[in-house]
């Protein structure tokens, strides 16, 4: 079974609001973190204006040696995405699962302010669930 | 007869007697979700029972985890029926009679009724603004192409997911930008009745505030206003959404800035 | 089955009346907002409590009563039952729950206990103040409940491990103003 690697929330004017680390593999700090995703947040903007099909919504898979890159961007401009071992699967379910605890326990959660970082324990525990192996696997029946 | 768990027990080991309880109480547990059709029920056990890991799993989730794991895995646009069955619901008196008590204690503090009409306009937008992510997630639908699929979404999605009840969509002006969305079951008002000295109150404005905030949210500026109000002694609901502008998703940064 | 709608609705609503209330109209009166938001509470509870108890031979006291509220009333409003009773047999009951749906999505910043701020105590208590506005309401309908059971009382509220996600504990005292 292929493993998550980390996962990044970046609200819709490019602030990341939540970033978790998952494998030892290429752990970074918050410096990084916050420039990968606003570095994403950008080349994913920009892939919008480059890509020959119209209406096009921007990079959905970024594939390289050593990881993958799947993300996935709600009609409010959110975007989600996960960095991961080459080739995992069920990647673009995952991220669904993800965006609707993240309407359950952050957008729900009466101390959640829109568009700032997220700190909720709610959010994390449902979280560290959902990208348990098991999990994801049951996603891909 | 168990018959749907049939898989587990050569997985486990017919010998066991323990497998046969197990068995019943796998399946116990699993009638317990609603809306998990016997396809979808035979499906999980076979998965299970190539990972035996996941009936750990299963057993310490949450009913509604279950839920969305096992029926509401993302498969496309569901329609609105689907959506509301396999949401948490509850009952809608307690929703009527809050809001109910709401409208009325903001009478009561306010005074003005355009004042209150103001306020719940506001606690609409603010409920909008959060309420159209739980949609989108929910509902897995797409990108719409214009702004007459966006109204009927609304119409038979919206409120069905959360109201349980579908509106329609019509009087269209021309160029698309301008329709209305008329309500003819409203579970806002069950109950209502408008005392005169209430005359010029919207008592459901916290629904148009909800629609604007939540357009809004999805890069569209509208105008909710209420046309028909059967606390007013009109025959039905009707909101009209007026499309004032669509702000456009692209990058917002030009080459000469 | 009755009529129903999505939870989601009850949230947002009860999730905007407290922010209306607490955080626009008496920002810096939260004595007042609690005060107003009970109340909504207590016309709901008022207002349920007769449409439940339509077909019920009248309570022939008290505890009779809190049970009705305990078993019935609960299971309406939140599909389940109070989880534990205590009276101490002088007008005081403890209804506990320990899975208040309603408290359910708040959860408060893991990391506040570990953050050096200024002030950690004063941090966690306005945190807790925070979520102490979110139990007016529930203590509202209990209260607009007994009172329309001839039962007028004072009710308050303890939570306890909020942010926890299995077990949220959520005791009421009712206080009987005559004793039983």
């Amino acid at each position: 079974m292929a493993a998550i690697y980390s996962l990044y929330i970046i609200n819709k004017s490019g602030g990341l609001i939540f970033y978790k680390d998952y494998g030892s593999a290429g752990r970074m700090d918050t410096n990084d973190s916050l420039r990968v995703a606003s570095l994403w947040h950008s080349m994913h903007a920009i892939s919008q204006q480059l890509s020959p099909t119209t209406g096009c919504s921007g990079i959905e898979l970024l594939e390289a040696d050593t990881f993958d890159l799947h993300c996935f961007q709600s009609l409010t401009g959110t975007k989600f995405f996960v960095v991961c071992e080459p080739g995992t699967q069920h990647m673009e379910s995952l991220l669904k699962v993800i965006y609707e605890l993240y309407t359950d326990y952050v957008l729900k959660n009466p101390f959640y302010e829109m568009e700032m970082p997220i700190r909720c324990e709610l959010f994390d525990i449902n979280l560290s669930q959902a990208v348990q192996k098991d999990r994801v696997a049951m996603l891909g029946r | 007869m168990v018959p749907k768990i049939d898989k587990l027990v050569n997985v486990l080991s017919t010998a066991d007697k323990d497998v046969a309880n197990f068995q019943v109480k796998l399946y116990d547990e699993m009638t317990t979700i609603e809306g998990l059709t016997e396809d979808g029920m035979y499906d999980a056990t076979t998965m299970m029972a190539t990972k035996l890991d996941l009936i750990r799993e299963f057993f310490t989730m949450p009913n509604h985890h279950r839920k969305r794991d096992l029926i509401m895995a993302p498969v496309g646009p569901r329609s609105g029926d689907a959506i509301f069955a396999n949401v948490e619901r509850v009952n809608a008196e307690l929703f009527t009679l809050t809001y109910g008590a709401t409208v009325r204690q903001l009478l009561t503090d306010l005074e003005e009724v355009e004042e209150v009409n103001k306020q719940l306009d506001q606690m609409g937008y603010n409920i909008g603004i959060r309420l159209i992510d739980e949609f989108l997630a929910k509902s897995n639908v797409t990108r719409c192409v214009d702004f007459r699929e966006t109204a009927e979404v609304i119409a038979k999605v919206g409120f069905k997911m959360f109201l349980g009840v579908t509106a329609t969509v019509s009087n269209w002006d021309a160029d698309g930008t301008c329709c209305s969305i008329i309500l003819e079951d409203n579970p806002l008002v069950d109950f209502v009745e408008l005392p005169d000295t209430c005359r010029g109150l919207y008592y459901c404005n916290i629904l148009s505030g909800v629609i604007r905030g939540a357009l809004e949210m999805v890069s569209m500026k509208t105008e909710v206003t209420w046309i028909r109000d059967v606390l007013r002694g009109d025959d039905a609901y009707e909101l009209q959404v007026k499309l004032l502008k669509q702000v456009p998703e692209e990058y917002p940064y030009k080459d000469d800035e | 089955m009755g009529r129903e709608v999505s939870e989601s609705c009850v949230d947002s609503l009860l999730t905007e009346i407290v922010s209306t209330y607490n955080n626009r109209f008496y920002a810096n009166k939260p004595e007042l907002a609690a005060r107003r938001i009970e109340a909504i509470g207590y016309q709901v509870g008022h207002q349920l409590s007769e449409r439940y108890t339509m077909e019920r031979p009248r309570f022939s006291d008290h505890l009779e009563a809190i049970k009705f509220i305990c078993k019935d009333f609960w299971s309406e409003l939140f599909k389940k039952q109070i989880d534990n009773l205590k009276t101490n047999h002088r007008g005081t009951f403890v209804l506990q729950d320990n899975r208040f749906r309603w408290l359910s999505r708040i959860s408060t910043d893991p990391s506040v206990e570990n953050t050096e701020s200024q002030d950690p105590s004063a941090a966690a208590e306005s945190k807790a103040s925070l979520a102490t506005m979110h139990v007016y309401f529930p203590c509202g309908i209990i209260r607009g409940a007994l009172s329309n059971l001839g039962i007028l009382c004072a009710v308050s509220a303890d939570i306890s491990n909020l942010p926890a996600c299995k077990e949220l504990l959520l005791s009421y005292s009712v206080l009987s103003f005559y004793g039983i």
